[in-house]
């Protein structure tokens, strides 16, 4: 089982942040098909073996990370057919179905969290949780954005420091909180998407340089928590 | 009413609730608070559509049954639930609209 566990880690690995399927594409344009079919098929290996884990393997959850946000950088500055391509790749390996075990776990109701009065405290790793839960996943600062088309300017600046925070206490674990990383793993990428809204009325609007500033803000904490 | 790209193949719903913009779905609502301005910025007008004379596909994510077949983002499964979300694939045709509300009457 362990051999498995680190054969599926290898390929997923290969195949994300090393030489394999994105590699190809983005710096050879090669779309193997065969390559995409062996991460998926890897996916659905780790998924399985992740079952009923609270926490999962750092290193796979960053190369995850990595894989999303480069592969839409890539997709971005493509021309149509393959952005196309692109998307479709990265959709269909549903990454995030990745860290549910079934759809009635992401049902859970959410708890709250209040913000601090100032952003220099001293946070627990679980006050760390709970704020990045309640600003990515519940009724904090990504659903003022994606619902209310707001930039909650104190809720953003509080997940960076739960984040920053967090590194702290997870920077020699090889095993982190697998909600929390789920929280994180697309995050930038969504965050980044509600600039688009903006963009449409105004590309030089005040909300279109706040979202994608705080997307890439977002986009390096998270990769420092992952490394 | 159009969708912003009715054509998009394999661009999940999952996608489109999380912000994906160039998708085959709108947006809609069962929830007048959440359509009305005071709720959302955007001020244009609000239409009240007949769901049973829509022509092609709709997705009501005020069923749990429907966010279980489609999604499993809690990001998603939060704001569907909060926005008492429906999509509706690709258009909706004029014999659906019932009635539009202008902002401010």
């Amino acid at each position: 089982m362990l051999k498995k566990r680190i054969k599926i880690i290898e390929k997923i690995l290969f195949h994300t942040i090393g030489g394999g399927a994105f590699k190809k594409l983005s710096e050879k344009c090669i779309n193997d098909k065969n390559d995409w079919m062996d991460l998926k098929k890897c996916i659905k290996e780790i998924k399985k073996i992740w079952k009923g884990e609270i926490k999962v393997e750092k290193n796979i959850v960053g190369a995850l990370f990595d894989f999303v946000r480069l592969s839409h950088k890539v997709a971005k500055s493509c021309d149509d057919t393959i952005y196309q391509e692109i998307i479709n790749i990265t959709s269909d390996l549903e990454i995030d179905r990745l860290f549910y075990d079934i759809p009635e776990e992401s049902l859970k109701p959410f708890k709250g969290f209040t913000n601090p009065a100032s952003n220099n405290i001293e946070f627990s790793e679980q006050k760390c949780l709970d704020c990045i839960l309640f600003h990515s996943e519940g009724g904090g600062a990504f659903r003022q954005a994606r619902s209310h088309r707001k930039f909650d300017s104190d809720g953003w600046d509080i997940l960076v420091t739960a984040i920053k925070s967090l590194k702290k206490f997870w920077k020699d674990n090889v095993f982190v909180n697998r909600s929390a990383a789920a929280a994180l793993v697309n995050l930038p990428l969504y965050v980044d998407w509600q600039a688009n809204f903006f963009e449409e009325d105004d590309p030089n609007s005040v909300e279109v340089k706040q979202f994608r500033s705080i997307a890439e803000e977002l986009a390096t904490e998270i990769k420092k928590l992952f490394d | 009413m159009k969708a912003r790209s009715p054509n998009s193949k394999n661009v999940k719903p999952q996608q489109h609730i999380l912000g994906e913009r160039e998708t085959p779905y709108i947006s809609t609502t069962k929830d007048y608070e959440i359509a009305s301005p005071v709720y959302n910025r955007n001020r244009t007008p609000i239409v009240k559509i007949d769901l049973k004379k829509v022509t092609t596909e709709v997705i009501d994510f005020t069923n749990k049954d429907v966010i279980k077949f489609y999604l499993d983002n809690p990001k998603a499964i939060y704001n569907v639930l909060k926005d008492a979300e429906v999509l509706i694939k690709e258009k909706i045709v004029p014999e659906a609209i019932i009635k539009i509300i202008w902002p401010g009457t």
